[in-house]
């Protein structure tokens, strides 16, 4: 039966769907190793003419043993500064990762997810509550200094 | 939470007839696919198929698909499972039907999607909760049907369990409040009693005693029960809703804020009292144990009064007395230290002490309310603290219903200083470490006692009919000892009844009279410790080493010991 060995062959598909089609968010997917398939690891780039421009941040991903049926656990392992993602521990707070999840989400289209999240803050269910702070107070141009100040500070240098 | 950003949909789209079957090469999915969805009808759950009836005719049409269409259509009218990805070119002769239940693009093997169903209807899945009853294409939100065969039994368990969940809060709530309506009850019986003496205390109990228990001994139908139980309240609704709150109004009238409310009390019970020939009494000594009962509520005004205005400034300063002297350096730590000076434990006690017993504007919250501005403002000072030390970002909120918020953040504010300032400069921490850690123990410290002042007060409240009663019974043996005021707590006996001449000879009154005895006798206790110990504080010195040994307090010996050692 198709969906029952597990999530690898599905895994498999989305890798090479990704190799065929690389995600303009993404600097490379994949798993961590060939023997790892449920531990994947991401390079996202920040987008062009936002406060994060020129930022690279790596990701850690776990794929739970129920995936598709249950989401993959991203967090960013580079810290960032955004409202919604922990600084400490990168957990990032999109309703993606848990009402919302549906199996019709892929890694990439996930990863592509928090991508937008990045541009599109929520300052009312703050992880970080210091820049969440600046949001709700209007002072944008305080916000924009302070996440270009980290994403110079922390952008991940491929170690 | 942040949602999930616009996406654009997969990019499946549903296929149009003719295409849909032009795009399997060679047809070698499609035959065997046919096969197991009849096969599949053994195992009882199959999913609809809307565009079944469709199917026939593409099949039709598909006979008549020109091979003019190029390469590339025919890759996009590959399906591809949404649940698994896996499309059709890579079937195996196992991998089951195709099934598109909704309107829209999304297809899905079969097995993929009960797999998926299965995970969406698990109870402890927890995006379910809220619905539980339909599964939804995640795409067009349109419902998917599932038939499968129908149980009487499993949905009538069903129901019961959904219903079962939803009464369990209400359930927890009666329970309890049954149970605490139950305990103050008892505890309103034993009162009686210990007040009153065995014999009063029948007298007012007897309908209580000959009671049948409220859901035992049907007589009839279940109609005749209910008027039974409403004909037995109507008659008895003093006792039934005056004992469970003689424990609620003793601990009650602990605190301050029954001064608002305790005196309309008696106003109340003569205003529906039933017979009102000698509902007073007035005319009688000894008064009647209504009358004497519902004057306490104004005897204890006037006592608190009277101990606020003539007492409790002297004993305050009494206290004070006994605290540390203010010195200079204490008054130094205003400014960089919220905290209050290190011994405040007694500060803490009569702090509250103090909350209870005043007549605070605060009112019911009076008691409660201290506390938590006392917390708040302990958080505020805390928070005008963390800026200091905190990246200019912190600014700190305007509204005061974010202080909660602002806490967060500033706590949130300190460890990234932290966190920088031991990457920039690498400086022990070990100070603000100690700083941090002293502050929840001593928040901790201070719960402590105010929960062990709680306690108390409550216990000391739930005792003190007790207590009255064991002092009236003292009384009454001390007085009987002697034959000058043996008749103060002997009645008379006229025509072989009992005729109480004096309120001493009654058992309620003794219990009334030694509570009161109790209430002063402590409070001239009270006080007259704080004088001691005020008065003790100015006298006490360290008492010399040599002094000691001259009254053999110490031993030589041990002089020596701790000489060489």
């Amino acid at each position: 039966m198709a969906g029952r060995h597990g999530p690898t062959k599905r895994l498999i598909q989305e890798l090479q769907d990704y190799q065929h089609e690389p995600n303009e968010a993404l600097v490379e997917l994949g798993p961590v190793s060939d023997d790892e398939l449920m531990r994947w690891t991401a390079v996202m780039r920040g987008g062009k003419d936002t406060s994060y421009e020129g930022g690279l941040w790596k990701l850690d991903i776990n794929i739970p043993d129920n995936y598709p049926h249950a989401p993959p656990e991203i967090k960013f392992r580079t810290p960032i500064c955004h409202p919604n993602v922990n600084f400490k521990t990168g957990e990032i707070c999109l309703d993606l990762f848990k009402s919302s999840w549906t199996p019709m989400y892929t890694i990439a289209t996930t990863l592509n997810s928090v991508y937008m999240l990045l541009t599109t803050p929520e300052p009312d269910s703050p992880l970080n509550v210091d820049i969440a702070q600046l949001y709700r107070q209007g002072d944008l141009v305080g916000a924009d200094a302070l996440i270009r100040y980290y994403t110079e500070t922390y952008r991940w240098d491929g170690r | 939470m942040a949602s999930v950003p616009p996406q654009a949909a997969p990019s499946q789209r549903r296929q149009s007839p003719p295409e849909q079957t032009s795009g399997q090469p060679g047809g070698l999915s499609r035959t065997p696919s046919h096969d197991i969805t009849t096969a599949s009808v053994d195992s009882q759950t199959i999913l609809l198929n809307n565009p079944e009836p469709r199917q026939s005719e593409s099949e039709k049409s598909a006979a008549e698909a020109t091979t003019t269409e190029t390469r590339q259509d025919e890759e996009r009218e590959v399906r591809k499972c949404w649940i698994c990805i896996g499309d059709e070119t890579e079937d195996t002769p196992m991998a089951g039907a195709w099934r598109s239940p909704c309107p829209c693009a999304l297809t899905a093997h079969e097995s993929c999607l009960l797999d998926w169903v299965a995970d969406m209807e698990a109870p402890s899945s927890s995006r379910n909760t809220v619905t539980s009853s339909k599964v939804q294409c995640p795409q067009c939100k349109s419902e998917i049907v599932l038939s499968r065969p129908r149980s009487l039994v499993v949905e009538g368990v069903n129901l019961l369990e959904r219903l079962a969940a939803y009464a369990v809060a209400p359930g927890v709530v009666v329970v309890l409040s049954y149970t605490i309506s139950q305990a103050c009850e008892t505890h309103g019986i034993n009162t009686i009693y210990s007040i009153f003496g065995p014999d009063d205390g029948d007298r007012i109990l007897e309908p209580m005693l000959h009671r049948k228990p409220l859901f035992t001994g049907f007589r009839g139908s279940l109609l005749d029960h209910f008027k039974d139980v409403a004909r037995s309240f109507s008659q008895n609704w003093r006792l039934d809703i005056g004992l469970p709150l003689i424990p609620t109004i003793i601990v009650m009238s602990r605190m301050s804020f029954a001064d608002h409310f305790l005196p309309i009390l008696p106003v109340v019970f003569f205003a529906t009292q039933a017979d009102t020939s000698d509902a007073m009494g007035l005319s009688h000594w000894p008064p009647s144990a209504a009358l004497s009962f519902a004057i306490l509520p104004y005897l204890r005004g006037m006592y608190n009064a009277y101990y606020e205005r003539v007492w409790a400034k002297k004993e305050l300063e009494w206290s004070k007395e006994v605290q540390p002297r203010l010195g200079q350096e204490n008054n130094g730590n205003e400014n960089g230290n919220p905290e209050p000076p290190p011994n405040d434990d007694d500060d803490d006690v009569l702090e509250i002490d103090l909350g209870v017993e005043d007549d605070d504007d605060g009112g019911g919250v009076g008691l409660f309310g201290g506390w938590n501005n006392g917390g708040a403002a302990e958080e505020a000072a805390r928070n005008q603290d963390a800026p200091q030390q905190a990246p200019p970002f912190n600014a700190p909120p305007q509204d005061q219903e974010r202080l909660a918020d602002a806490v967060a953040a500033a706590e949130v504010a300190v460890d990234n200083a932290q966190r920088l300032q031991n990457q920039q400069n690498a400086q022990p921490e070990a100070n603000q470490q100690g700083r941090n850690n002293r502050q929840p123990r001593r928040r901790e410290q201070r719960l402590r006692m105010s929960l062990l002042t709680i306690a108390t007060k409550f216990l000391g409240a739930l005792l003190f009919p007790t207590v009255s009663s064991g002092i009236g019974e003292l009384l009454r043996m001390s007085l009987i000892q002697s034959s000058l005021t043996r008749n103060w707590v002997t009645p008379p006996i006229l025509d072989g009844k009992t005729n109480p001449t004096g309120l001493l000879q009654l058992k309620w009154a003794r219990s009334l009279v030694g509570g009161c005895m109790f209430v002063v006798v402590r409070d001239a206790v009270m006080l007259y410790v704080r004088w001691r110990q005020a008065k003790a504080h100015k006298d006490r010195r360290v008492v010399d080493y040599e002094e000691l040994l001259r009254k053999g307090l110490v031993k030589e010996k041990d002089r020596k010991k701790k000489a060489s050692g």
